[in-house]
């Protein structure tokens, strides 16, 4: 898209915008014109905020989530059941799990999946990092990847990974979301829940 | 089901149209290069989604022109409308009732059976336009097919990458035979289901056709239609395959056992040799593989045959007829095969038939129906 409509600043503005996931031109173009028509002040707290979070935010020693500490809040909290592991694909994971406020145990954050065609292999994930977190305190490792193609995969290979070394190895279960209507749920996901039923 | 109005903007040769069609036949007279073909690939892209013959789905878009525009209202119980827009620079997008959606629940809100001049093709031709047919049948009707179809591509692409890059000087490590076992079991598991709604598919697509074609033969040949699964060598052993193993886990235990004695040669190869998408379907006739031994009649009989058995199938899997768009197929056919085709075109369903020559249509249909003439992207009725 020619952007020589603009003054060239906000061009390079909304080029940067652009890059950003989920933003497109409209959206960029909007957001700049926000940005120029609000104060310096504001302006300079975003880009003083984007700048402080890029160089402070690190990953967590030991469950490799996003922290800026040395190890992250949950890692070092010792109210948190040590002997649980759930493992996840991605940082924005764990946000999620922790909404619910019902999982007490620890996280590991594996940076994606195997994916054979982007050149993702087990090396290229933080699985060596689980591995050596395993202990005796440690009982259970809850696998939390997505249940897409690649995330089965990679569960698949953990579990084979992780049962030999004597930890219990879980999935979540995939099925029926809660107070929804049985008609309304896709086919797949229905015969998904169906396999995975249990007795009453 | 049928097609009440359509609209074409910028699609092939068409720059603007707007057709009321009739509920029952619809025939379309012209020259070659008219726009003929066009318009029943405007009506197969709102069922499926995409063109039947398009190599680039850009070429459908008019010269010249950045964006092109096929909806249509159905007319069901309710109407409901389908929109497919493409676009030079952005990614298609298809809507139902003016709400964007995924391929996988675009498919089915319409369906169709297509003939063509090229339909001989699914007896001669080789076993990937069988199993496109089959997959194209099947996911008009079932929505988890889709999904499992679309879902087992995604694996099999995995799986070919890893076996890519197996690291052969390691082959003895459990990590690196690990790195294929979780492909494996995936591809089994979905693989299976796929193979069991094919074989579900042809069995009873098999019972309507072998009726059809009896029908039009007058009792003196037989057609039966063979499902012949990746792991079955022909279809003498296929009709002999004991229907006990016939159930997930029957079909998933000779998956695994395929897998390992072909284990070898898919690391030399680098890429999957078992999975349904090596499976064929074959047409017998009176006994004999009709692609190898078929006389051109025979093999036009029976393909017509499965075509009509198709329309059968999907009303019973769905409770409607689907709509029925002939390509210019009745100068293909001769007289006896003609007449029958033209018997069963009845009020049953919604027909769209192009044709060069009006005398090659009946002229029963032409009393029934709405002639419109084709000229250069412009229609009009006669």
């Amino acid at each position: 898209m020619s952007t020589s409509r603009y003054a060239k600043p906000i061009a390079r503005l909304i080029e940067e915008l652009t890059k950003l996931p989920g933003i497109g031109p409209k959206t960029a173009q909007r957001l700049a014109f926000y940005i120029i028509e609000n104060s310096i002040e504001d302006a300079r707290s975003l880009a003083d905020a984007i700048i402080q979070a890029k160089e402070t935010v690190r990953f967590c020693s030991i469950c490799f989530n996003f922290t800026d500490a040395t190890e992250c809040q949950i890692c070092s909290s010792t109210i948190r059941d040590h002997s649980m592991i759930c493992v996840v694909e991605e940082p924005r994971d764990v946000v999620a799990i922790e909404r619910t406020r019902e999982f007490k145990g620890l996280y590991h954050v594996l940076h994606g999946a195997i994916s054979p065609m982007d050149g993702v292999g087990p090396s290229e994930l933080r699985i060596q990092e689980l591995i050596s977190r395993l202990s005796d305190d440690v009982k259970e490792i809850i696998i939390a990847t997505d249940p897409n193609v690649e995330g089965e995969a990679t569960a698949m290979y953990l579990a084979r990974l992780l049962k030999p070394l004597g930890v219990k190895v879980t999935r979540m279960a995939h099925g029926m979301p809660v107070g929804g209507d049985l008609e309304y749920v896709d086919e797949v996901t229905l015969s998904k829940a169906l396999e995975g039923r249990r007795e009453m | 089901m049928y097609v009440k109005s359509l609209k074409l903007t910028n699609f092939r040769n068409y720059r603007s149209l707007s057709l009321e069609l009739n509920a029952t036949i619809n025939i379309f007279v012209g020259n070659n290069a008219q726009g003929k073909t066009n318009l029943l690939e405007s009506i197969f892209l709102l069922a499926m989604g995409k063109s039947f013959r398009a190599v680039k789905e850009k070429e459908l878009i008019l010269a010249q022109q950045e964006i092109c525009i096929v909806s249509g209202i159905i007319q069901k119980q309710a109407t409901m409308s389908l929109q497919v827009s493409l676009s030079t620079s952005s990614q298609k997008k298809i809507l139902v009732n003016k709400k964007e959606t995924s391929p996988s629940d675009f498919i089915g809100n319409l369906n169709v059976v297509l003939f063509t001049p090229d339909d001989l093709q699914l007896i001669k031709g080789s076993p990937s336009e069988r199993r496109r047919f089959l997959d194209s049948e099947i996911s008009q009707v079932n929505p988890t097919y889709r999904k499992l179809y679309s879902r087992y591509q995604k694996i099999l692409f995995q799986r070919n990458q890893a076996l890519k890059n197996f690291n052969h000087k390691r082959k003895n490590d459990r990590d690196t035979t690990d790195l294929l076992a979780v492909w494996d079991e995936q591809l089994v598991d979905v693989g299976s289901k796929i193979i069991l709604k094919r074989s579900e598919m042809v069995y009873k697509l098999n019972l309507l056709a072998r009726l059809i074609h009896r029908k039009i033969t007058g009792n003196l040949e037989e057609l039966s239609l063979v499902y012949v699964p990746f792991f079955i060598n022909d279809f003498s052993e296929a009709q002999e395959f004991n229907k006990n193993n016939w159930n997930l886990d029957g079909v998933k235990a000779i998956f695994y056992e395929k897998l390992k004695s072909e284990r070898e040669a898919e690391l030399i190869r680098g890429y999957s040799l078992v999975g349904p998408q090596r499976d064929d379907l074959i047409f017998l006739i009176n006994g004999v593989n009709a692609r190898r031994f078929g006389s051109q009649g025979q093999q036009r009989t029976a393909v017509l045959a499965c075509r009509l058995a198709e329309l059968e199938y999907m009303k019973s899997e769905t409770g409607s007829f689907p709509v029925v768009l002939l390509d210019d197929v009745m100068s293909e056919l001769d007289i006896h095969r003609r007449s029958f085709l033209i018997e069963v075109l009845s009020n049953k369903f919604q027909t769209v038939i192009t044709t060069t020559d009006v005398n090659d249509i009946d002229s029963e249909l032409l009393r029934k129906g709405t002639l419109f003439e084709i000229e250069a992207g412009q229609v009009r009725i006669k």
